[in-house]
């Protein structure tokens, strides 16, 4: 935009358009503008399709070059605004109403541009700066007067009649006093014009042809927009005056506001508070990890005990019975033997007295009965001088009931003639074998059944 | 002098009035040594009597293209 395009950069321009190489392009552009040159030298209008055609014109004496651009091209240039066409206004419409209508349209923009700013916290210290950017526009135009203007203090040795009136030069020189500024463009303006000054001295002219040029340059852009030297400088010392409050504004200090002073602590706390948040969680997590691994634990334990039960339990529970029947047993048997000695020393007392002695005492009650030994299983162990026939006594009163002893351990005894000492034989009750002791019949039976076992056991 | 079929000229003289037409819209000037400057210029809408109803009216933009002859070209004239 608004951009100076040197020779070299039409041509590549040409190039990339046509498809041709940069140096060909460059030829023909050149080739093409002697042509136009050497025909408006000899006179003639030239006249190029798509582009305009050139006509040579005497203006106060002086030969000079007409343009006037096609139509297509000036068309295709203006086809952004070709929606819009001349409109006819009513007298009551007068250039002040435009412009209030312009200026409204200004104001609209910057008013948006301020409402932005009040979405901020702080509407009053936001709205200074807001201020400022909505205006840096306005400050762009007096941007471009500097430069045109050192661009007139550069060709100022150069400058003709047309070269604009020093009045206009001298009041905007007084309103802008940034030195610096325009020397930095004015090396700017320089270093563009050396290209077309170092062309120009190619052809073997000794004067600067685009100097003056800028001069119309700057003479055209002073008045386009205005039209008069008294408005630009309305315009310009309107502008400045808005220009300096902004900046006494900026630089003024903003007023301490107490919220402000107040949300550093709170977004410190926050700070403060998010990690501890995290920690909690972490420590959470960890002890329900640990709770419910616990309670994991026992409910696989429980779950296996139930699915699988153990008949060691079971094994358990019956060497618990055995365990304590055999200690009974053992109680009771040291509960005879001491019964036996008792009838031993006496040697008149029966056996049954002594057992019925026991039962008074409350010790052997179920020894002496045959209804109370019933459902227990008695056991008694073979020693040295201690044989069945012993036991047969010491259970049923009479050693003529051996026999039944024997038929109960059967298996474990083998000859009854030849017993080892550590067998644990167990005590049939007296009923399983209808043994009544005392009674002559059942002794009688006794001893035929044991006639009958020794016949097959002989000594 | 361009030693180049009717074509091609017609081709890349073609080429040269769309760069014109680029440079045009985008406001640049073209400057050419030896024959001067093609300067786009926009004038923003604007309210002017028309000479034939003597009528105001309101105008649209416009962009226009000027062509200031260099100095070189100038002197060629005036010889």
């Amino acid at each position: 935009m608004n951009n100076k395009i040197p020779f070299h950069e039409l041509s590549a321009r040409v190039a990339a358009t046509t498809g041709i190489s940069p140096e060909s392009a460059e030829s023909f552009v050149k080739s093409f503008f002697e042509i136009l040159s050497e025909s408006l030298v000899k006179g003639e209008s030239v006249r190029v399709k798509g582009l305009g055609s050139f006509t040579v014109s005497v203006t106060n004496g002086e030969k000079t070059v007409d343009f006037i651009l096609d139509k297509d091209l000036s068309e295709s240039i203006n086809a952004p605004f070709s929606i819009f066409e001349p409109v006819a206004l009513n007298d009551e419409v007068t250039e002040e109403m435009l412009s209030e209508i312009t200026q409204q349209d200004d104001t609209q923009k910057a008013e948006t541009s301020i409402i932005e700013c009040e979405k901020a916290e702080l509407e009053q210290e936001h709205i200074e700066p807001c201020r400022e950017e909505a205006l840096t526009p306005t400050t762009a135009p007096i941007e471009a007067v500097k430069e045109e203007i050192t661009e007139t203090d550069i060709s100022e040795s150069k400058t003709t009649d047309e070269i604009i009136d020093k009045d206009k030069s001298e009041v905007v020189a007084t309103e802008i006093t940034d030195d610096s500024l325009s020397t930095e463009v004015a090396e700017t303006v320089t270093g563009e014009e050396i290209t077309e000054e170092n062309i120009v001295a190619d052809e073997s002219t000794s004067i600067t042809s685009e100097p003056e040029a800028k001069v119309e340059e700057v003479d055209a852009t002073l008045y386009c927009p205005v039209g008069e030297s008294t408005e630009l400088k309305e315009d310009v010392e309107a502008e400045i005056p808005d220009e300096t409050p902004i900046v006494q504004e900026a630089v003024r200090p903003a007023p301490v506001i107490t919220p402000l002073d107040e949300e550093p602590e709170e977004y410190v706390e926050r700070r403060y508070e998010e990690p501890s948040g995290k920690g909690n969680f972490w420590w959470g997590l960890a002890v329900g990890l640990i709770v419910g691994l616990a309670l994991g634990a026992c409910g696989v334990y429980l779950a296996i005990d139930h699915i699988f039960p153990t008949s060691s339990k079971n094994d358990i529970i019956a060497e618990e019975v055995i365990g304590d029947e055999l200690a009974e047993a053992m109680h009771k048997d040291s509960v005879l033997i001491a019964a036996q000695q008792a009838l031993s020393d006496s040697a008149a007392s029966t056996v049954q007295d002594t057992v019925v002695a026991e039962v008074e005492n409350g010790q052997a009650a179920e020894i002496a009965s045959p209804e109370a030994v019933v459902p227990a299983v008695r056991r008694d162990t073979v020693r040295r001088g201690y044989l069945i026939h012993d036991m047969a006594k010491k259970f049923y009163g009479s050693k003529d009931y051996w026999v039944y002893i024997y038929e109960e351990n059967k298996s474990k005894i083998g000859n009854p003639n030849n017993m080892q000492p550590g067998v644990v034989l167990v005590i049939p009750p007296a009923e399983k074998y209808g043994i009544v002791p005392g009674d002559p019949e059942s002794q009688k039976r006794a001893k035929n059944k044991a006639g009958e076992i020794l016949s097959k056991f002989p000594r | 002098m361009l030693n180049r079929e009717t074509t091609e000229v017609n081709t890349l003289v073609e080429g040269l009035c769309r760069v014109f037409k680029e440079c045009g819209s985008e406001l640049d000037s073209i400057a050419v040594p030896g024959f001067g400057t093609f300067k786009s210029e926009k004038t923003e809408e604007h309210v002017a009597s028309d000479e034939t109803n003597g009528k105001r009216m309101l105008y649209p933009p416009v962009i226009t293209m000027d062509f200031q002859p260099s100095i070189v070209l100038r002197k060629k004239l005036s010889k």
